[in-house]
């Protein structure tokens, strides 16, 4: 093995498949596909660094399922290259659906690993605000999560917040890793400076997300708001019985601590100014403030409010006493209920929230509805309003009627109201809470930034407004609130834009999107079969009781537990196989790493090529009378192959299920061979393998040895010597056909018929191996018609003749070497390789070739240029040139399938052409009647 | 050469007894002289042995032979021998037919009668078709002097090292991120009971 990598002719393609071969006999066009291994070959040391740090566990296919290993590893401890491969599925889903590209899987897995300063510098490297996204998003993560189709998604949202908590609680302690969290990532803790000044109106989750990108990108940021205070909606939007105000503050004070400058109380109402003051690009990101109001009747009285306006006075420390009011919310979105709920928090006697979707469309969340109820919100869905009743001076309720709902048509509701359903709601105070939309006033008057109402500002797809160099995100580009997580992913794109936009080429590209895996159902069992997913319920979010919250804003829902938290973890599928945690990234310290590598193509020009493709071992569940899978202690051969190498899982260690070491071993012979029901065939290497494991299980575990065989085949060199040592080593020696394994009384029970009387024999034994046979590898068929090879009966490749021409096959110039040929030991695998390896010098060394004149050949008199010959040729030798038949005679093999599809008689076989056969044919019959005189037939 | 004059030669090999126990090959020879256009035919022992060819050989010389039939086994197995005594005596090798009289008569057929029959009719029938062969010339093409070698178990490994030691370009090809094949996963290995790595 180690001679390869050292053999400078031999170009080493590893993790790699052949994608197509054409071409004939000394000019083979090979394709082949270079599966990412992401990680650089010639970089990678080998150290182990990333497997240490890799919080994913699967099951090992190089020790047949008796080990795990990490999803970055090392093919085998001898492997060429020695090379670490990250075995990567696609993205997961729950990234796919994250308009921040959040790697969720990433996180989770730290979670798991109670690596919870690893998993919120995970989170950082895509998302600024983890506190907000962990409690208000709408979490289209678990709308996709695989867990879903299996019983219950994975609680995303709750494992994210309880990270972004644990590190608040921890910001004392928390490791100084901020560069981590870069890695990855285009971004730099200290990147060079670009000498570009960026202004940023509006310091909410898109503008302040912009900020931090650019200045890890070297451009100097400015972010402007006219509030008081940051975070836009984040901060004044959201109240706190929902949102910690500590927690937004935090995060948004480790923005501005890695260099974002921010100038509050700052109405910013010229933007060409800003340009003209030095700034390179301006990016507005104003938000949607503006709460709506539809013209009815009374709706100017003063005690009207404005939904926006309430919370937004609250969050800044405002004291408002509703004590004595009676308070009308109107509106069923997610605003309307914060509205309701922080209403509820400032004593008013009585709410009530009414809305025109009927209850169950209402575009709130449902959940929180149910919580308004419960803090007793009186909740009126199906209704429009009429007119704001006011007597005297005094608003005393909103007349409504009800209404049939059908949806929202060209942005306008499709109702129509209910005849003789006109009530009043009461209430003294009404609140606006149905929209909310963007203030446009701050721009410039000439229209030099458009406006696309009822949208929002108009952008290209590189975000950049009507005017160069301004560019536009968030709910103000939108025209309407969206989620944080939303204004978070176009605050990253804008970034980006705005980059590319300062630099050209050299400015950061988008990022590269691979496949989203879907797993199948079988599959998500079978994970969490494995145990590789927990078989849980989904974590329940608690909350502090309704008594708890009167006259308070204090958090209503908690966080998860550490312990819940590495349970629910638990949960996840794991969909991606690589989590996408990037800690491997950190860990390397040759920068081997690169999670974004994609597959190449190389296309080869060949003489010849050599089939090698092996065989693979015969699955021994195809014979469940053998207990395999069923029973314990009992093993392929491969199995313990592994477990007796003192470089395997267990360094050599042989144990039953029971932790003993076994005393007594059975081992089965021709197990899926010679037998009608699996292969007919005798796979050759078994008896001998058999001999061997004998006398290893002899040798390394003192066992007393039973060898139930059918025939023993030790017919090569020094093999019958191999058979007599064994023998005399006190190994018994039974001949029969095993016809069952059973556990009887703790033992198995192996059962044999003696073949020449058919006479019952049995043994007890503790650990029965299964001398397992070769079959054809699962994709021979698909290799065969990828080579234009014939597969002989038993479904290995054929050679062109079984003694004249083993190694060759009916494609000149294609060898067959080993097991893929058919069964075969190592000694007899070798001397193949080498007679191949002969064949194909013989023919290399030719230095040319001589290909058989016996090809298609058009008559081109006849030639319609139908083109049935060409769709008919397996080789693609047929090309229709100027309305005529063309044949290539390099690529044609000379099968003659075009001539038997040719309409026309254009299209004969040099060789085989009609006047030849049919003077053969001729020869052969007209001397029939002359053998029928002499009575011969 | 003109398609209309064929001067054509038969030779019936016995292949030992291999067709002789079956096939009245004297008789089938004696048929085929008398077949259009045959001035040759004979019966030997081994057609494929160096005496054999020198028969042919010898008879394209003295009868100006323009097409040669030999009567015996697959042509799989011996049809490049006579090409290329054809090629030696200064005869296009395509102006050669062969008739399987072994696997399609001798060793398909107890009856000796109805094997000798079918004999005479595939003998027919070669020559007849023979007559209307034109010489063919083999194509030259370049040959590139590398190979690629997929799967790099022990085979593909043995190969692969062994055409990169005669100096030629290999490329070995493995879908596994290693090379090694089944190998790797063995302990010790028969009969020697080394190390598998």
């Amino acid at each position: 093995m180690v001679s390869v990598g050292r053999q400078k002719n031999i170009k080493l393609l590893s993790y790699s498949e052949i994608e197509s071969v054409s071409g004939f006999v000394g000019n083979f066009e090979v394709r082949v596909r270079r599966k990412p291994r992401y990680i650089d070959e010639s970089k990678c040391t080998g150290c182990g660094n990333c497997a240490s740090v890799c919080p994913i566990e699967v099951t090992n296919a190089f020790d047949l399922g008796l080990s795990t290993r990490r999803a970055v590893y090392r093919h085998s401890p001898q492997a060429v290259p020695g090379a670490f491969t990250i075995e990567k599925r696609g993205i997961a889903p729950c990234r796919n659906a994250c308009p921040t590209d959040q790697r969720a899987q990433g996180y989770i897995a730290l979670v798991r690993q109670g690596r919870f300063a690893d998993a919120y510098w995970a989170i950082r490297r895509e998302h600024p605000f983890p506190s907000v996204c962990g409690r208000v998003c709408n979490h289209r993560c678990e709308d996709a999560c695989s867990r879903g189709s299996y019983d219950q998604p994975v609680n995303i949202m709750a494992l994210k917040r309880f990270v972004a908590d644990w590190a608040f609680d921890h910001r004392d302690q928390l490791p100084a890793q901020r560069a981590k969290s870069l890695t990855g990532t285009p971004f730099a803790v200290h990147p060079t400076a670009s000498g570009k000044k960026i202004a940023i109106i509006g310091a909410g989750p898109a503008g302040l997300t912009t900020a931090l990108d650019l200045v890890r990108l070297g451009h100097q940021t400015t972010v402007f708001d006219s509030l008081p205070v940051a975070g836009g909606m984040m901060r004044v939007g959201i109240p706190s019985h929902r949102m910690p105000l500590e927690l937004i503050e935090w995060e948004i004070q480790q923005i501005l601590d890695e260099g974002v400058q921010l100038r509050l109380n700052t109405w910013v109402d010229d933007i060409p100014a800003l340009l003209d003051q030095g700034y390179h690009a301006v990016l507005i990101a104003t938000g949607a403030h503006q709460a709506k109001k539809i013209p009815i009747r009374n709706s100017n009285h003063p005690d009207n409010w404005l939904s926006l306006n309430l919370l937004r006075r609250v969050a800044q420390g405002e004291a408002i006493d509703l004590r004595e009011r009676s308070v009308i919310v109107m509106g069923g979105g997610n605003v309307a209920l914060d509205t309701a709920r922080t209403v509820v928090r400032l004593g008013a006697r009585q709410v009530s929230m009414v809305c025109l979707e009927p209850r169950g469309e209402m575009p709130g969340f449902a959940w929180e509805v149910e919580v308004a109820e419960q803090e007793g919100i009186r909740v009126l869905p199906g209704r429009t309003f009429k007119e704001v009743v006011v007597k005297g001076s005094r608003i005393t309720g909103l007349r409504c009627a009800e209404v049939v709902f059908r949806g929202f048509k060209r942005g306008r509701p499709d109702i129509s109201e209910i005849p003789e359903t006109e009530h009043v709601v009461p209430g003294d105070l009404v609140i606006w809470a149905i929209g909310q939309g963007p203030d446009f006033s701050f721009l410039p008057g000439d229209g030099s930034i458009n406006t696309c109402y009822p949208v929002g500002i108009q952008t290209n797809s590189e975000m950049m407004t009507t005017t160069p160099g301004v560019f536009c995100a968030g709910d103000v580009r939108r025209g309407q609130t969206f989620f944080v997580v939303d204004a978070i992913g176009e605050g990253h794109h804008a970034a980006r834009c705005i980059d590319r936009y300062l630099r050209g080429e050299q400015g950061v590209p988008e990022p590269h999107r691979p496949p989203v895996v879907e797993l199948r159902r079988e599959e998500i069992e079978h994970k969490v079969e494995l145990g590789e997913a927990a078989r849980r319920p989904r974590a329940v979010i608690h909350s502090i009781g309704v008594e708890a919250r009167r006259l308070n804003f204090r958090e209503v829902d908690l966080t998860l537990t550490e312990a819940e938290a590495v349970a629910e973890a638990e949960r996840c599928l794991r969909c991606g196989i690589c989590s996408e945690c990037l800690e491997c990234v950190s860990a390397c310290e040759r920068g081997a790493i690169n999670h974004d590598m994609q597959a190449e193509i190389l296309d080869l020009k060949v003489g010849t090529l050599v089939l090698a493709t092996g065989f693979r071992d015969f699955d021994p569940r195809v014979a469940p009378e053998l207990g395999y899978g069923r029973l314990p202690n009992v093993l392929s051969a491969m199995e313990f192959e592994r477990l007796i190498n003192t470089g395997g899982p267990t360094l050599g260690k042989v144990l039953l299920a029971n932790g003993q070491p076994p005393k007594r071993v059975a081992i089965v012979h021709c197990v899926g061979s010679r037998d009608d029901r699996y292969h007919e065939y005798c796979s050759r290497a078994c008896c001998m393998y058999s001999l061997k494991i004998a006398q290893l299980a002899h040798e390394y575990l003192q066992a007393e040895v039973f060898e139930i065989y059918r025939d023993m085949r030790s017919f090569g060199k020094g093999y019958e010597e191999f058979y007599n040592r064994t023998r005399s080593n006190g190994v018994h020696f039974f001949h029969g056909h095993v016809r069952e394994v059973t556990e009887v009384d703790g033992h198995l029970r192996v059962q044999w018929e003696e073949s020449f009387h058919n006479e019952p024999d049995q043994v007890d034994v503790d650990l029965v191996i299964l001398a397992t046979g070769m079959e054809p590898q699962g994709d021979t068929a698909r290799m065969a018609k990828l080579f234009g090879l014939s597969r002989s009966r038993d479904g290995f490749f054929l050679e062109r003749h079984p003694k004249l021409a083993p190694v060759e096959t009916s494609s000149q110039g294609i060898f067959l070497a080993g097991a893929c040929q058919s069964p075969k030991d190592i000694p007899d695998t070798v001397a193949q390789a080498a007679g191949a390896a002969a064949g194909a010098l013989a023919l290399i060394d030719q230095h040319t070739i001589s290909l058989d004149p016996s090809i298609a050949e058009v008559e081109a008199a006849r030639c319609l240029g139908c083109g049935q010959c060409a769709a008919a040729c397996p080789y693609g030798a047929i090309e229709l040139a100027r309305g005529k038949a063309a044949v290539n005679a390099y690529l044609c093999k000379g099968c003659g399938t075009c001539a038997g599809a040719c309409p026309n008689k254009a299209m004969s076989l040099i060789h085989f052409d009609d006047r030849e056969l049919i003077a053969e044919l001729d020869g052969a019959l007209a001397w029939i009647d002359a053998a029928e005189e002499v009575g011969h037939v | 050469m003109n398609r209309s004059s064929p001067r054509t030669g038969v030779y019936v090999c016995q292949c030992g007894t291999n067709i002789a126990a079956t096939v009245e090959v004297q008789q089938v020879a004696e048929f085929a002289r008398d077949l259009p256009g045959v001035v040759a035919a004979r019966s030997y022992s081994y057609m494929c042995s160096e005496p054999g060819q020198a028969l042919i050989k010898q008879d394209i010389h003295d009868h100006g032979l323009n097409r040669v039939v030999v009567a015996s086994c697959s042509p799989l197995m011996h049809e490049p021998t006579f090409r290329r005594a054809c090629t030696e005596a200064g005869l296009n090798p395509f102006c050669m037919q062969m008739a399987n009289i072994r696997e399609h008569c001798a060793w398909v057929i107890d009856d000796r009668q109805q094997a000798t029959a079918k004999a005479k009719h595939l003998v027919a029938a070669a020559v007849r078709r023979v007559a209307q062969h034109r010489p063919l010339e083999m194509r030259q093409v370049h040959m590139e002097p590398s190979a690629l070698v997929v799967g790099a178990g022990i085979a593909g490994i043995e190969a692969a090292l062994r055409l990169a030691e005669a100096g030629k370009q290999v490329y070995l090809v493995e879908r596994e991120p290693s090379i090694g094949g089944h190998m790797a996963q063995l302990y010790k290995t028969f009969p020697t009971l080394d190390c598998a790595a």
